[in-house]
């Protein structure tokens, strides 16, 4: 259950800590039910300021996947979510990153061999 | 109020351990605060201020016991115990701050700044820490003195011993009554809900890890914080034993009957003396080891000291107001303390302190 961060990336790091969550609810390391630490506790770990994590969390709150309870702590309470409304998004961002492979050199192979073990391991259970 | 002389021994025992051997206890990592390089830590310099820090604490060691030794035989007064105690300290905290100076111009900084970049789920909750077989033999051992001295009260002898010399001998006595019976028990209660309380915080302790063998290392930090919370259960058991124990001295207490006394306090108190510094001793060098292991996996004991090395003060006082975390684990890598660039860090502080001058106070009232 290890979340990371790269402090030198550009990306904010509520953003980078909302993708490694859903990062490990995807590979199942969290189910549903898990409580996830005190904003205080993670903040204090990765040396973040506490609102970076509380924002994190509401992220999460507002997409349905954790509850966040005041004074309870933020549990996870779904791992998949409808789709519908991230119909539009999900070639965006296939044409995004494939556009990033292909601009750096990857061949077609390099590019499915990766999906592949990436979505064996991602969905293994189904 | 005044407890038994077994108390000097205890305090002798945690002072030298404070002003003795945690300065020294990390090494090169932390030695008098300070990290030094593995070569300056081994060579003659070096060693130098290692020495005259053990030669001192053997000297004053020697000569507490022998003071204490003196006032048995009733050739010296309890005065002459303060003295040396108070003439340890500061010596222990001069041969510090004039380590600490010297080796300051030596330190190696940071050479990872920002080295938090991973941290994990799990929650770090008290009751996932907390030993139950432990917790409900301390409950045990406060509820049994209160049962019996409640079943027996009519029979408690109306005036009470409260204080015995080291030979066993009774030096101090007060009335009877409901305040003066239960008082042993009244602390035993405060200082277990005090370790509880404390157990609670330092569990919220951040913990930095480190980019490579991450799961291995958190492991392994969660091990080392299971050892410290066993040494506070040590003392916490040790505590409420010795005041239990003290509680039902009124119950075989008889008039003129003083070498049962003797026997009951001399023997309880040498067993907690023998089983606290065994306990301690076996739980600190598990915690050695575990060291080394931390330092095969990343190359020090705590990854976090590494970028933060210029908000210590002292060695001793953690300062980060940019830090949300109020507490950290000390730099001598022992324990735990608060940081003080917060407001929490400071309020905890003074309670600390508040609640040690009151101990001092009712001690010596």
């Amino acid at each position: 259950m290890l979340v990371r961060i790269d402090t030198k990336s550009k990306a904010p790091i509520y953003k980078q800590i909302v993708t490694e969550i859903e990062r490990l609810i995807a590979e199942g390391v969290i189910e549903e039910g898990t409580a996830l630490p005190p904003v205080r506790q993670l903040a204090g770990d990765l040396g973040v300021n506490l609102n970076t994590v509380a924002i994190a969390y509401r992220n999460l709150g507002a997409l349905g996947l954790i509850r966040i309870r005041h004074g309870f702590g933020a549990v996870v309470i779904k791992t998949t979510l409808a789709n519908d409304e991230f119909q539009a998004e999900l070639p965006k961002r296939i044409r995004d990153l494939v556009a990033w492979a292909k601009v750096r050199g990857f061949s077609f192979n390099d590019l499915t061999k990766t999906f592949e073990r990436i979505r064996n391991h991602l969905y293994e259970e189904s | 109020m005044q407890g038994s002389n077994w108390i000097s021994v205890f305090t002798v025992l945690i002072l030298v351990t404070l002003f003795g051997i945690l300065p020294v206890y990390r090494r090169n990592e932390s030695y008098f605060g300070v990290r030094v390089s593995p070569s300056l830590y081994a060579s003659r310099d070096g060693k130098r201020y290692f020495h005259r820090w053990c030669f001192s604490l053997g000297l004053f060691t020697v000569v507490i016991f022998a003071v204490l030794y003196l006032e048995i035989l009733g050739s010296l007064t309890i005065v002459w115990f303060n003295v040396s105690i108070t003439a340890f300290i500061i010596t222990q905290a001069l041969l510090y701050a004039h380590s600490y100076t010297r080796l300051k111009e030596h330190e190696i900084l940071t050479d990872i700044e920002s080295p938090r970049t991973a941290a994990s789920l799990e929650v770090r909750k008290l009751r996932n820490f907390l030993n139950h077989w432990i917790e409900l033999t301390a409950v045990f051992l406060i509820i049994l003195p209160v049962i019996l001295l409640i079943m027996n009260y009519g029979s408690i002898p109306n005036s009470l011993p409260i204080h015995w010399n080291f030979r066993g001998i009774t030096d101090g006595m007060v009335d009877k009554s409901i305040a003066n019976v239960f008082s042993p028990i009244g602390i035993a209660l405060a200082i277990y809900l005090i370790t509880l309380v404390f157990s609670g915080f330092v569990v919220k302790a951040k913990i930095t890890l480190p980019d490579k063998n991450t799961a291995e290392y958190h492991q392994l930090k969660l091990n080392q914080l299971n050892i410290f919370l066993r040494i506070v259960d040590l003392v916490k058991l040790l505590v409420v034993t010795e005041m239990g124990a003290t509680a039902m001295v009124p119950l075989i207490y008889r008039m003129g009957q003083e070498s049962t006394i003797r026997v009951y306090m001399t023997g309880i108190n040498a067993t907690l003396v023998i089983v606290l510094v065994m306990g301690v001793s076996l739980l600190l060098i598990k915690n050695s080891k575990i060291n080394t292991q931390l330092k095969t996996l990343a190359g020090t004991v705590n990854i976090g000291y590494r970028g933060e090395a210029k908000h210590w003060k002292w060695g001793i006082f953690y300062v980060n107001p940019h830090d949300p975390a109020i507490w950290v684990e000390k730099r001598d890598g022992l324990g735990y303390t608060v940081n003080l660039g917060s407001s929490a860090g400071k309020w905890i502080l003074g309670v600390i302190i508040f609640i040690l001058l009151a101990i001092v106070l009712v001690i010596n009232l």
